[in-house]
């Protein structure tokens, strides 16, 4: 018990990436109190739940432990490191259309299961060119799901602001471009019981479309040609919206 | 044990937690919990499982029923120090040496085997509690051992010895879930 007083983190800066991510999906799992008790500290000093220092901890302890873990209920700070290893981050206005795209399915799917991943997005190698501008490596030109493990390991202080980064950005951006990104409707079965045949044929249809929603973007502004379609995504993401709002308001 | 005058005969019942076995205490308690059940119906199942004859039990008036009931209360009758140990069959079971106490693994030991079955946990609990003195951590936590534990606690040991453990564990477990929500945790 006093080995495992001594070594759990006092504070979020002395948690991982890895064992934030496994911290939070604990409220997902269906197990008893004391169980979640033993994973979330077997997790905090990473060891397995399972493992033979259980033995003589008593609820007594284990309460202690709890005591200690109060700052726990606070968020890891929305700050994070500009630049992290051999990585910078490339900010939210420099994203392309791409990047914008992958980062919100991420952010959408699974924001903090997925900070790694929208991390290895967000952080870039980098270099400064002849004229002092930094030059980011591309999108594209490295395997994500290798780059995102770099990620895991950093304290997770580091890094959590860039989800905040990330959700501020997206409020901003869908109320300056309130016309592209109208609001979701949810299903409701009483309301589509009102409608009749033709006007469900275009429901259906709207909803199809939304389905696809950034895919079907790309193929319209690529006139359909998938050839284009990398350098559509590889335009800065403002410049996408500000066309796309101007094709919408000029109904073309 | 409980006297029971009915007609000209006396029928004797159960009636106190060291005359119950413990698998006669977990049938008594699903019997309690059990929602479905009527508050008569209950009673009439307890003291028929307990030995009195059902065409007894129908035949009661309810004012007499009810006497029956006020006097038999296994749970009121019994106090709360945990036993340090006891022995079945030359066997010794230890609990504790100086001061109670339960290991988190213990606990979540526990909690598996009432989310398991929530109607027959209680020979599981003492087998998890009450261990073979010097036998390695590993069988005392085997789950074929404390299988075979709980099944002979079950047939052999009084509802006495499981009551204090009950009250212990149902208190200890409020209190660790309120203190854990105090402090908020993630």
């Amino acid at each position: 018990m006093s080995s495992f007083k001594s070594r759990i983190p006092s504070n979020w800066d002395e948690v991982y990436l890895d064992q934030y991510v496994e911290l939070v999906k604990i409220n997902d799992k269906d197990i008893s109190f004391y169980r979640k008790q033993i994973e979330v500290i077997s997790i905090l000093l990473d060891i397995l739940p399972d493992d033979d220092e259980w033995d003589d901890v008593d609820t007594y302890d284990l309460n202690e432990i709890m005591r200690n873990l109060k700052w726990t209920s606070l968020e890891p700070t929305i700050n994070y490191c500009k630049v992290i290893n051999d990585y910078k981050c490339i900010g939210v206005d420099n994203l392309t259309f791409g990047e914008f795209i992958d980062i919100d399915y991420l952010f959408t799917e699974d924001c903090i299961g997925n900070i790694n991943k929208i991390c290895a997005i967000f952080f870039r190698k980098y270099k400064t060119d002849e004229w002092g501008n930094i030059v980011y490596e591309p999108y594209g030109k490295y395997d994500l799901d290798i780059r995102k493990l770099e990620f895991d390991e950093q304290p997770i202080t580091s890094v959590y602001g860039v989800v905040k980064l990330y959700r501020d950005y997206k409020i901003n951006i869908q109320s300056v471009y309130e016309t592209i990104f109208e609001p979701v409707i949810e299903d409701d079965d009483e309301l589509e019981e009102e409608y009749d045949i033709e006007e469900k044929k275009i429901i259906e249809e709207e909803s199809l479309m939304k389905h696809w929603g950034w895919e079907n973007v790309i193929y319209k502004l690529a006139n359909g040609d998938v050839t284009k379609y990398d350098d559509i995504t590889n335009l800065p993401l403002v410049f996408i919206l500000n066309q796309l709002s101007f094709i919408k308001d000029m109904k073309l | 044990m409980l006297k029971i005058k009915y007609k000209e005969e006396v029928y004797e019942i159960k009636n106190s937690p060291n005359e119950l076995l413990l698998k006669d205490f977990e049938y008594v308690t699903n019997i309690f919990n059990d929602k479905e059940k009527q508050h008569f119906e209950k009673w009439s199942e307890i003291f028929v499982y307990l030995g009195l004859p059902e065409s007894v039990v129908d035949d009661f008036d309810t004012f007499a029923f009810i006497d029956i009931i006020k006097e038999f209360n296994i749970l009121n009758k019994s106090n709360n120090d945990i036993i340090k140990e006891f022995t079945i069959d030359n066997e010794t079971y230890i609990a504790y040496s100086e001061e109670f106490r339960l290991t988190v693994k213990e606990m979540s030991l526990i909690e598996s085997y009432i989310n398991k079955n929530d109607k027959r946990y209680l020979g599981e609990v003492m087998a998890i509690i009450y261990k073979v003195p010097g036998a390695d951590k590993t069988i005392n936590f085997d789950k074929a051992h404390i299988h075979h534990k709980a099944e002979l606690f079950r047939k052999s040991l009084t509802a006495d010895k499981v009551i204090p453990i009950i009250s212990f564990l149902s208190k200890k477990l409020v209190k660790d879930y309120e203190f854990i929500q105090e402090q908020n945790t993630i």
